[in-house]
């Protein structure tokens, strides 16, 4: 129990500090060079790429501090993992249509490839894994305590 | 040598100007002998830039004549920018070739457009090689497809200017084959937006609406 206490503490403090990094990323550069990265993508209407462009950064920023203070630590990690794993899906799918297009996940200069495609994969599955700690440590703090 | 340097200084062709060429109003002929295209200078200007040098944004795109996607962005974009930007002294625009190897027929093209650009018509010929991308990519026919934007005897020049000073233009594709590798382009079409002191890379297509806010969100700064 205490284990799993250290390691979902460590789980979301890391992942919340990933979060909170590509909002700040995305934040100190002004918004439509994101939307430029979004749209590189080839994926969205213009209307969505300018959407997600503006507010993408602010939902980031605020579950990562979600997953930093630890509230709500179920939703808000399987929140990251949903988000992650979109991200990585729509990151594979461009890699594979050729597109050398920058990844912008954590502001610009970044070219997707496959050490992108790795580091998102590694931080999806981390993601999960902590959501996953965090569903069973609220479901073990909610059992019964045996009579000693 | 001597007798071209004579040849040029008695009959000297203005280089054209950033600003759209404003068309010479055309000569009475006395005589019904259709006149021979003007001589080609020794040393060419290249000018495959438009609009004001003194806007705020300036615009480098890197393009493949026969890269489906830099028509899709010339075509959807840079058509727009042009209108909305250039010709209002917001955006100079700079062009540069960049024809990769697996397209047969692009450096043909760029050879044909920078040739254009000695008289102010790289963006015009430059437009049509975009509106028939597919016929280019088909059948090379880049004189033909060219020649929709030019008036005959601008044909004939170009022609006399590949055939007398093709060196030149090639160095002129060499040299923004240099500047793409250096500038770390990695593939067509690529932009870079400049402001201030800040550079801005988008590489791909990128929707009017979105380069748009952009471009305007710049402006405000």
């Amino acid at each position: 129990m205490r284990a799993l206490k250290w390691a979902t503490l460590i789980g979301r403090l890391v992942l919340g500090g990933v979060f909170l990094y590509a909002a700040y990323t995305k934040l100190i550069q002004p918004w439509t060079v994101f939307a430029l990265a979004i749209d590189s993508y080839e994926l969205l209407p213009a209307s969505a790429v300018l959407f997600v462009a503006r507010w993408l950064p602010w939902f980031e920023l605020a579950l990562g501090l979600l997953l930093l203070t630890g509230f709500q630590l179920r939703y808000s990690a399987t929140v990251a993992s949903l988000l992650l794993a979109v991200f990585l899906g729509i990151m594979v799918r461009s890699y594979l249509k050729g597109l050398g297009i920058d990844c912008g996940c954590f502001g610009m200069g970044e070219a997707l490839g496959p050490r992108t495609l790795i580091r998102d994969g590694v931080l999806t599955a981390f993601s999960i894994a902590v959501a996953v700690l965090a569903f069973l440590q609220s479901s073990r703090s909610r059992q019964p305590v045996s009579a000693a | 040598m001597a007798a071209l340097l004579v040849a040029a200084l008695t009959f000297p062709v203005a280089a054209q100007q950033a600003k759209p060429a404003a068309k010479k109003p055309a000569t009475k002929k006395s005589t019904a002998a259709a006149p021979a295209p003007a001589p080609v200078p020794t040393e060419l200007k290249f000018d495959k830039t438009l609009g004001s040098a003194k806007a705020p944004i300036t615009i480098e795109v890197y393009t493949d004549f026969e890269c489906p996607a830099c028509g899709a962005l010339y075509l959807r974009t840079i058509r727009r920018v042009i209108q909305e930007y250039v010709w209002s002294n917001k955006v100079h625009l700079v062009h540069h070739d960049y024809p990769l190897p697996m397209h047969k027929y692009s450096r043909d093209a760029a050879r044909w457009a920078v040739a254009a650009s000695t008289f102010g018509k790289y963006e015009a010929v430059a437009d049509a090689l975009f509106e028939n991308q597919s016929i280019l990519t088909a059948t090379g026919t880049v004189e033909a497809l060219a020649s929709k934007a030019l008036s005959a005897d601008e044909v004939k020049k170009i022609k006399l200017i590949l055939e007398k000073q093709g060196s030149q233009v090639d160095a002129n594709i060499e040299g923004d084959i240099f500047k793409a590798k250096t500038s770390q382009v990695t593939q067509t079409p690529t932009m870079f937006v400049r402001h201030k002191d800040k550079t801005y890379p988008v590489v791909g297509v990128v929707q009017f609406q979105v380069f748009k806010a952009t471009l305007d969100d710049l402006l405000r700064k």
